[in-house]
């Protein structure tokens, strides 16, 4: 299995982390500053890293910059700041994804297993015209199968063409009448709130965290659009 | 050694005297110079005999006409009168005509007025024999004495002069220098008579100086028949101009120790009059100072006025010029008032609208004082004074907040920490299984720390949201599609509690000018009110609707407990209705609700009527 880093000045919440990720079966090396992730990662194999932002000495933000200098490793950080602001810093000096404190374990445990997934099979799937890759999601047109991290992902029918229809376009912004209009061929007539209904769901199939979307973002008040995480800020 | 030379009194008393005498003989010898010119002293290159000079001329001529008029006769000269067509007829003489005289002085005039019975209109032949030239009896001895004084040294006057005023130039240099300078003082020292009010200083010296040079003038015209010997004009002269020389010299010492001590303008009596008119003014009320200024006003109109004289007189010229000047005078006046009122408004308008931009918030606003005058001036200064406090208080209450939000984020951050190893802790717990009460009190433990988690977060949402330290990027927001959006996040949610959303909407979009992830915010926690206090099983009313310029959007439903409170209360931070207080939630969604919706140039407005709970939020339309 994989060897994660856990990175944090708080040795409560290093055991917490441990305690459930050890329960997946990973094995864990722990760290606790910034330094002394750089030294283990030296020294051992990692194939991931979980830091936390505030620490003494050597902080998150630059052990991140340090790694990323050497090593593509995926990083997640911890971090209890949770403006907007923070979080393009952190996902800009080259993290893959950012947990505010305080977290869900579920999540943590998610997350990890996603960027897990997304490293050790990266480049190993084959390409064919048919299939749509944005991140970790893949939509295969010909077998009709999404997947997530190479989790499939059972989607209904109209959740199937709603995602089809975003993916063709990454980052472009639909509308929910235009969703309505392409994926129902009806014009909308105050029925567009069911796309809304839809994309809901959509996004509790495929994300992580709904509310916190990585791929099937919400533009309030424009429309929806599927995007790899870390392509616009803020 | 120059500071010594600088304070030397005695010296400086030497060169003031020796000065005063060298201008004073520079003054008389230049007048000297120029009286010898109009003798004729210059006329011929060759040694001028007394009796080719104008002094013989205009002496003789004066008694040749003083005895042909009233016969008046001297001892040492003798005067004739004959035709000049026949020579040797005397019609009269003063005397027997001498053999041997020792001048002669010949001319043909007429005679008018005569009492001596000579014919009015007649040409006669006058002759002047002068016995004496040299004896104290002779009408010449004066002039003479002068004409051998003087004649000899004519060419070296001139020279004279220039050394002498050279001289004096630089002794003037000297004590201009010097002057106010003291041993024992390291700034100017004003002597007594420094201290005398300049204008009255100079205007007595004025008259002194004019006066004194008038009389040496007059003193030394030697070739005047009145005027005596040497003796008897050269020691006045001289002593005239050198007390007017002095008194001018002391004079420009004054001004120039004066001026070095810079109070010029203090020390004169125009200077006091100025200032206790001035005084006098500003201790007057405003209201009193514009009532004399309109009274002085009218007074110079009505004196210019009456210079302006009677029609029929204009024919004079000075009246014309009286008339003229006073049309002239009367009109500059007028124009004058005029400018003076314009720029009094103008003066006002400034500060008016220095004024208006305060009231309107602008706290930068200053009023130019350097262009205002006056009063105005002193108003200005308030008003610059008042804004100026207003900006300190703004800014230490914006410090402040800004301060309370640092240190509610820090201290959030700070709480986070704890917080997530209880939560984390407090899960591990559950997955151990525990029994009976310990699992009821686990599951206390759970909902607290939850409740405790949403609460530090909208804390520093709140704190945020109220002092404006959020980013806002206004654009063009769909309102109809975020209400999609958003109830369509909030379906589930919604379709738990068993309530019906009716939205009501133009077929058009309607566009407002907001930021998207705000005002999702706002209807994030307007619909988790909703899902939190709504009965259940009741309708929920959307309303979307555009009116000039503004979008407004209404939320109407039942509330599931009494409203027992106001809906400004409710706004409170940490408000909630007493029956919700131990429910989740914060009691801040309102508020955060309600500063969102201010930052993107909107509003939320609450009401509460009977278990009607309404929330009107407006923003400009795009």
């Amino acid at each position: 299995m994989a060897n994660i880093l856990i990175c944090d000045d708080e040795r409560d919440i290093v055991s917490a982390l441990k305690i459930y990720l050890s329960a997946e079966g990973y094995t864990l090396f722990e760290a606790y500053t910034g330094q002394e992730a750089l030294e283990i990662v030296g020294r051992q194999e990692i194939h991931l890293i979980l830091m936390d932002v505030m620490m003494p000495q050597l902080d998150g933000i630059a052990a991140t910059a340090k790694l990323r200098q050497s090593s593509n490793i995926p990083i997640i950080l911890l971090t209890a700041k949770s403006e907007s602001s923070d979080k393009v810093l952190g996902l800009n000096v080259g993290a893959d994804d950012y947990i505010t404190k305080p977290f869900d374990p579920v999540e943590v445990v998610a997350r990890v297993r996603s960027q897990l997934r997304r490293y050790t099979m990266l480049g190993g799937m084959e390409q064919k015209p048919s299939r749509l890759v944005i991140g970790g999601v893949a939509l295969d047109d010909e077998t009709k199968t999404v997947t997530v991290d190479g989790d499939a992902v059972s989607l209904t029918p109209m959740e199937y063409n709603i995602l089809h229809l975003l993916m063709q376009h990454p980052g472009r912004v639909y509308s929910s009448a235009q969703i309505y209009g392409l994926v129902w061929n009806e014009t909308a007539m105050g029925s567009e709130s069911a796309v809304a209904v839809h994309i809901r769901h959509l996004r509790e199939k495929i994300e992580i965290n709904p509310s916190e979307p990585r791929y099937l973002k919400v533009v309030w008040g424009l429309g929806y659009k599927m995007e790899a995480p870390g392509t616009t800020a803020r | 050694m120059i500071k010594k030379l600088q304070c030397c009194l005695p010296l400086k008393a030497v060169v003031f005297l020796l000065t005063s005498l060298l201008a004073a003989a520079s003054l008389g010898l230049g007048l000297l110079y120029l009286n010898c010119q109009t003798a004729g002293f210059f006329d011929s290159s060759d040694p001028m005999a007394y009796e080719d000079s104008y002094l013989f001329e205009s002496i003789s001529r004066t008694l040749a006409w003083d005895y042909a008029r009233h016969g008046a006769s001297w001892e040492d000269a003798v005067v004739t009168v004959e035709d000049p067509e026949h020579p040797g007829a005397f019609f009269l003489q003063s005397g027997s005509v001498p053999a041997r005289p020792a001048a002669l002085w010949q001319d043909t005039f007429e005679i008018h007025d005569s009492e001596l019975g000579l014919t009015a209109g007649k040409e006669y032949l006058v002759t002047v024999y002068v016995l004496n030239l040299d004896t104290h009896s002779s009408p010449y001895y004066d002039s003479y004495t002068n004409y051998q004084l003087l004649y000899p040294h004519r060419s070296q006057l001139l020279p004279a002069a220039a050394l002498s005023a050279g001289l004096a130039l630089l002794g003037l240099g000297y004590l201009l220098w010097a002057v106010g300078w003291r041993r024992d003082r390291e700034t100017i020292y004003l002597n007594w008579q420094d201290r005398i009010p300049l204008d009255l200083y100079l205007a007595a010296d004025a008259i002194a100086v004019w006066y004194l040079v008038y009389y040496g003038t007059c003193v030394t015209n030697f070739y005047n028949i009145s005027s005596g010997s040497p003796l008897t004009w050269i020691l006045p002269g001289l002593g005239a101009f050198f007390l007017a020389i002095a008194l001018a010299l002391a004079a420009l010492m004054t001004l120039a120790a004066r001026m070095k001590a810079g109070r010029m303008w203090e020390n004169t009596v125009c200077c006091r009059l100025f200032r206790s008119i001035r005084s006098f003014f500003r201790i007057l009320p405003f209201t009193w100072r514009t009532a004399l200024g309109v009274v002085g006003y009218l007074a110079v109109n009505v004196f210019l006025l009456f210079l302006l004289p009677n029609i029929h007189y204009f024919s004079y010229p000075l009246h014309f010029w009286i008339q003229m000047f006073s049309l002239l005078a009367l009109a500059g006046f007028n124009l004058l008032a005029i400018a003076l009122c314009t720029f009094f408004s103008w003066q006002l308008q400034q500060l008016e609208r220095t004024a208006k931009a305060l009231a309107e918030g602008t706290l930068e606003a200053k009023a130019d004082t350097r262009r205002l005058f006056f009063s105005l001036r002193r108003y200005g200064e308030h008003l610059n004074a008042i804004g100026d406090g207003m900006n300190r208080a703004v800014e230490q209450r914006m410090r402040s907040e800004r301060l309370k939000t640092e240190l509610i984020t820090n201290v959030s951050h700070d709480i986070k920490t704890p917080l997530t190893s209880i939560i984390n802790y407090v899960d591990l717990l559950k997955k151990e299984e525990p029994e009976g009460a310990a699992a009821e009190y686990l599951d206390i433990l759970d909902r607290q720390s939850q409740r405790l988690r949403k609460l530090t977060e909208d804390l520093v949402e709140a704190s945020k949201a109220s002092t404006g330290n959020i980013q806002v990027e206004l654009q063009p927001i769909g309102v109809g599609e975020i209400i999609d959006q958003a109830l369509g996040d909030y379906d589930q949610r919604l379709g738990d509690s068993g309530l019906q959303v009716l939205v009501t909407a133009p077929q058009e979009g309607v566009a407002a000018m907001a930021d998207g992830k705000l005002l999702w915010r706002v209807l994030d926690n307007l619909l988790g009110n909703v899902c939190k206090y709504a009965l259940p099983q009741s309708r929920v009313y959307v309303d979307l609707a555009a009116a000039g310029g503004l979008v407004r959007l209404t939320i109407k439903n039942i509330s599931r407990e009494m409203l027992n409170i106001s809906a400004d209360e409710l706004m409170e931070r940490f408000v909630r209705g007493d029956a919700s207080r131990h429910t989740e939630g914060s009691g801040l969604g309102l508020n955060i609700a309600k500063s969102l919706m201010e930052l993107m140039g909107g509003s939320l407005a609450l009401s509460v009527d009977g278990d009607l709970f309404r929330v009107d939020l407006t923003l400009r339309g795009a």
